[in-house]
């Protein structure tokens, strides 16, 4: 799956929140997509995501457009959203049966899959028929990621994926994404953890803004600057500021009685 | 409109679901009992009426009853009652009909249409209203139908069946008028003075509805009198329109009315109810989440407690729709029972004395209704999660109720009260309004003071569920001081406010009680612990 976004841009209150963004993910690509908070990045993952309609620009999946034929492309795609609006009162099974029956799956392919993914993320039997409502921030991440899952997409989109998900997970969930990968998927992951990013990711999108300021291989951002590690090529890159002067500053406010 | 086979019955499911899940009120699950209840009630409701009318004509022998007309306005009776419980009822739940931010959330991501998201959710509202019509108007319907089938003209089958359609058509009708508001006003609550404007668009619609029940008993004297041509009232009566149901002849106005309204209903929900919510529109639940408690953390002089809580009682109510629903329907309800049958009297007789005392009882009733609808939000649990803020600040805040009546006293007795001295100054002038109004501001907060002695909670924090036991001792006791309120006050009220010493006496007793009740509250605030969501 290929997916191409051209001059992609959306505007809230006439102000350009997206500016003009372009690329393209191919098979086996594991994007970061990365960028300090208000950049820009989860706006993108919601018109990637058909949640959102752009203010300009395309989105084309294979060479189509998606806006041509938006049921196949999200059949396609598994989505991971930063926030979780889930059902408090539906059970973690009630709400993977649902979505799985939405995606086209049988229940009894749906109850099969949910339960075994449900093992494998350690998210435990008894859990499964709890409501959501009691759920942690790592257990709903945890549906979550199986709802992305259980239709076989060929491509993720993972928006702060790994938020609240236990040590154990994450190091699963990272290997998984890898073989995904390498088995010809494809994975936009979109974080403002640079240490995430740079420890998954082949490739990385930086936003700043609204607009890209690089797009590059890990590899290839590392030796921008030569003996630079990649935090300090982010902080060059996003904005520059004093680490050390804030940090000072609000020690100064923290022991203030 | 088109669905997709697969996914629509699968929505449908879950969205009906989601109808009788009312999460907003934390109850969760437990939702569903209550809706279960309110149907439950309904159908009694439904048999009650019935069998009121049959009582009246059957059981007593009258004759009259045997005639289309007669059995023709006992049915305007069934579908104006049936109005208004429809109409409160979807009034009161037109936010979870229509689609929400999560719903299109949660499937916007899937390989599902956005029109196939509307309609299951439209779908499920109008399953959930008919079901809910249904149970108050079935066991009517069929006792109705057989009871009044051994006359000959009647025909029970076509009886039944009139009644129900008629009974589905109007619930139908005035959730596409609802519906059809909702989307227009959701967008007119983002300009500036849009939501005041949207606020007072549902409380006229919700009024509305209450006034259909208040105003019926003259609209039925006037048809009872009408004798055979009672169709020049049903032509006015709005109801009837959407009922469809074969009405007495007439009125040249009433058949075209019955296709044309409708109509419009319908038509004017396709055009501006769906097409007002495309995705885009949807209304951000996110922004409330992201606002909470920046109210209190905002404001660091606050954190003395006390104000905190004041602030914290303003923001709550400020920002939770649901409590806004609450004191919109008491105070809606106090109207429509309290006033309009007086102001109608006022309007068919003219007489002076009608509109004084019209006059008097409005701050007596707003009064009243504000501070109990008050009372009743503090108990709900919108913000259980401050609860922690609160007691963090536990030991320099005391306990909430100084800062309750305070808060009570500074957000709704001091407004409303300048308000209504503002609207009672030029039929009353402005000393005998001033006076009024003076009067019913000290009893408004004695009668907050009193209701909130040993209210042991932190406001807006709890669940409801924790003490019911307390709850319901509470429902006793609210109603013996509303009562006893009531009617000292409407006592208080005759005499001539304008009289010197007189004045002094009617104003000096209920300050005197609010001192009193003051003071108890404060000897008392130090003696009771006060609770916590953890706690209970």
């Amino acid at each position: 799956m290929r997916i191409a976004v051209e001059n992609l841009t959306r505007q809230f209150n006439r102000v350009n929140v997206v500016d003009g963004v372009s690329f393209r993910i191919e098979p086996g690509d594991l994007v970061g997509y990365l960028g300090p908070n208000g950049a820009g990045k989860s706006t993108t993952v919601r018109m990637l995501t058909g949640l959102l309609d752009p203010s300009g620009g395309e989105i084309l999946c294979d060479g189509g457009l998606v806006e041509d034929n938006p049921l196949d492309y999200r059949a396609r795609v598994g989505y991971v959203p930063e926030d979780s609006h889930l059902y408090s009162y539906l059970t973690g099974e009630e709400y993977l049966l649902m979505v799985g029956r939405l995606r086209g799956l049988s229940t009894r392919r749906v109850m099969a899959k949910l339960h075994h993914l449900a093992e494998l993320l350690r998210l435990k039997e008894v859990d499964l028929y709890l409501p959501l409502g009691n759920y942690s921030k790592g257990m709903k991440q945890k549906v979550l990621i199986i709802a992305a899952l259980m239709h076989g997409p060929e491509m993720l989109i993972l928006d702060e994926p790994f938020s609240g998900l236990d040590v154990t997970v994450s190091s699963i969930m990272r290997t998984f994404l890898n073989r995904f990968c390498a088995a010809g998927g494809s994975v936009l992951f979109s974080s403002h953890i640079l240490e995430v990013v740079e420890r998954l990711c082949n490739r990385v999108i930086i936003l700043h803004k609204g607009k890209i300021v690089a797009d590059t291989t890990m590899t290839d951002l590392k030796s921008m600057r030569r003996d630079h590690v990649v935090e300090e090529v982010f902080n060059q890159l996003v904005e520059q500021v004093d680490v050390n002067g804030i940090a000072k500053e609000i020690l100064i406010y923290a022991k203030d009685r | 409109m088109k669905f997709r086979t697969d996914t629509f019955p699968v929505l449908l499911r879950h969205f009906l679901r989601d109808a009788f899940m009312n999460e907003e009120d934390g109850l969760g699950r437990r939702g569903i009992g209550s809706v279960t209840l309110v149907i439950a009630g309904l159908m009694i409701l439904g048999t009650l009426l019935t069998m009121d009318v049959l009582v009246k004509y059957l059981l007593l022998g009258q004759a009259q009853f045997a005639t289309p007309f007669q059995i023709q306005v006992e049915k305007l009776r069934f579908f104006s009652l049936q109005a208004t419980i429809s109409g409160i009822i979807i009034c009161a739940g037109v936010r979870t009909f229509m689609p929400r931010l999560r719903d299109f959330e949660l499937v916007r991501s899937l390989p599902v249409r956005g029109r196939t998201l509307v309609g299951a959710k439209v779908s499920a509202a109008a399953t959930f209203v008919l079901l809910v019509s249904t149970a108050y108007s079935l066991p009517a319907a069929v006792t109705f139908t057989l009871f009044t089938s051994d006359t000959a003209w009647v025909n029970p089958l076509r009886m039944l069946l009139t009644l129900i359609i008629g009974s589905t058509l109007q619930t139908l009708g005035i959730l596409c008028i609802v519906m059809m508001l909702q989307g227009p006003l959701t967008f007119a609550e983002r300009i500036p003075g849009g939501k005041v404007f949207a606020g007072l668009v549902r409380g006229g619609v919700l009024l509305f509805f209450i006034g259909v029940f208040c105003w019926f008993p003259g609209v039925y004297e006037k048809l009872l009198t009408a004798g055979s041509d009672p169709g020049i009232h049903l032509s006015w009566w709005p109801p009837a329109w959407l009922a469809g149901f074969p009405l007495p002849a007439g009125s040249p106005l009433l058949p075209a009315l019955l296709v044309v309204f409708p109509a419009v209903a319908y038509g004017l929900f396709l055009l501006i109810g769906l097409t007002s919510f495309q995705k885009n529109g949807i209304p951000s639940e996110r922004s409330v989440h992201v606002r909470k408690h920046r109210g209190i953390i905002s404001h660091p002089v606050a954190w003395s407690g006390f104000l905190a809580l004041v602030i914290f009682f303003r923001l709550t109510l400020k920002r939770s729709r649901r409590l806004k629903a609450i004191i919109l329907f008491i105070t809606a309800a106090t109207l429509s029972l309290a006033l309009i049958p007086m102001a109608a009297r006022w309007l068919d007789s003219g007489e002076a004395a009608q509109f004084s005392d019209l006059l008097t009882l409005l701050p007596l009733m707003l009064n009243i209704s504000l501070v109990c609808a008050l009372r009743f939000c503090v108990i709900q649990a919108v913000e259980p999660e401050s609860s922690w803020v609160f007691r963090l600040l536990r030991t320099s805040a005391g306990h909430p109720r100084p800062a309750l009546l305070t808060a009570f006293v500074l957000n709704l007795v001091v407004p409303l009260n300048t308000v209504l001295f503002g609207l009672l100054a030029f039929p009353l002038g402005p000393v005998a309004a001033g006076k009024l109004v003076i009067f019913h501001a000290a009893t408004g907060m004695a009668l907050a003071a009193a209701l909130l002695i040993n209210f042991p909670w932190m406001p807006f924090s709890i669940r409801g569920l924790a003490d019911e036991e307390g709850v319901k001792l509470d429902a006793v006791r609210w109603l013996l001081v509303i009562v006893f309120y009531y009617w000292i006050m409407r006592a208080l009220g005759k005499v001539d406010l304008g009289g010197g010493t007189a004045w002094i006496l009617v104003g000096a007793a209920p300050i005197c009680a609010v001192i009193i009740l003051v003071v108890i509250l404060f000897i008392r605030g130090r003696k009771k612990v006060l609770l916590f969501e953890v706690d209970a």
